[in-house]
C-alpha cells in the first residue's frame, strides 16, 4: 500500500469499557501501515484513547463509530458517538464518572500536545470529535 | 482483547505499600487501580511508591485515579511516588504537567527511600 491514496477504514464497537480499546489497537495499525513512525505511532495510540473518551464522557452512549481516513502523509480520524435509548444498558460511561470528569481537562491537554488538530461537538442524539495527525517521514516508495 | 494486566503489592517496613504494575491502565483497568490504591490505604496514612515501569500505556483515566490518590494521600499525611522508566508513560505525565505534581523516581530503590 504506497499510503499516498485516500482511503478509509471503518469500525463500529459497543461503547463498553472492554471494547475501546479495539479503537486504539486499530489505529495503530492503520498508522503502521501509512508509514507513521513508532514514537508517531504512540501518539496516536494515546490520542485516539482519549478521542473515545471525550465521546463517552458524561453520557449513555450505545455504539461507537470510528472512521479512519488515510490522505496522503496524513490521518484524519473521525469519531461518532450515538447516544444509548431509554432503558438501554451502556457500559462505557458509567464505570468511572468522578474520575473521567478530572480527566478530561486532561484529555484536551494530551490532544493538544499529541495531534496537530483536534475538535468535537455535541448533537441531541450523537457526540462528534474528530482529529488529524500529519507523518513527519517521507515515503521512499 | 488486551494484554495481561496485573497488580503486584508488597509492604516495605510500616509504612511504606509497593504497588508494581504491569500492563496497560486505561478506562476497563484503572477502577481496579482506584480500588488497590483505595485498600492499601485504609488502616492508616501511608506513603504508597506506585511502578509504572512495566507499564506499556497510560491515559487520562489512569492519570486521574492517580491525581485523586495522591491527593487524598497528601490530605492525610502520607504521599504517592511513582517510578517511571518508559518513554511512554514519562511523556504522558510531561505533556499533562504533571510531572509538577508528584514525586517521580528511577527506581523503586530509590522511591522507597525517599
Amino acid at each position: 500500500m504506497s499510503g499516498e491514496r485516500a482511503e478509509r477504514i471503518e469500525l463500529r464497537l459497543p461503547a463498553t469499557v472492554e471494547w475501546l480499546a479495539l479503537a486504539r489497537i486499530t489505529g495503530a495499525a492503520v498508522a503502521s501501515r501509512l508509514d507513521f513512525s513508532y514514537d508517531e505511532i504512540s501518539d496516536l495510540r494515546l490520542a485516539i484513547d482519549e478521542l473515545c473518551l471525550t465521546l463517552v464522557e458524561g453520557r449513555p452512549t450505545s455504539y461507537l463509530e470510528i472512521c479512519f481516513e488515510a490522505d496522503g502523509a496524513a490521518l484524519t480520524v473521525h469519531g461518532t458517538a450515538v447516544a444509548a435509548g431509554p432503558g438501554e444498558s451502556t457500559g462505557a460511561g458509567a464505570a468511572l464518572d468522578a474520575d473521567l470528569a478530572l480527566s478530561s481537562d486532561l484529555s484536551t491537554r494530551i490532544l493538544d500536545a499529541l495531534v496537530d488538530a483536534h475538535g468535537s461537538e455535541d448533537g441531541s442524539d450523537t457526540r462528534r470529535a474528530w482529529l488529524r495527525k500529519q507523518r513527519s517521514r517521507q515515503t521512499t516508495t | 482483547m488486551e494484554e495481561v494486566f496485573e497488580i503486584a503489592e508488597r509492604s516495605v517496613g510500616e509504612a511504606v505499600t509497593v504497588l508494581a504494575i504491569r500492563g496497560e491502565i486505561d478506562v476497563s483497568t484503572a477502577p481496579e487501580l482506584r480500588e488497590r490504591l483505595l485498600a492499601a490505604t485504609t488502616d492508616a496514612p501511608r506513603t504508597v511508591v506506585v511502578d509504572l515501569s512495566e507499564v506499556s500505556f497510560l491515559d487520562s483515566t489512569a492519570l486521574g485515579v492517580l491525581v485523586s490518590g495522591v491527593k487524598r494521600l497528601r490530605s492525610e499525611g502520607g504521599d504517592l511516588r511513582l517510578v517511571v522508566t518508559g518513554r511512554s508513560v514519562a511523556k504522558v505525565l510531561e505533556i499533562t504537567g504533571l510531572v509538577e505534581v508528584f514525586s517521580i523516581f528511577e527506581t523503586v530503590d530509590a522511591a522507597v527511600a525517599e
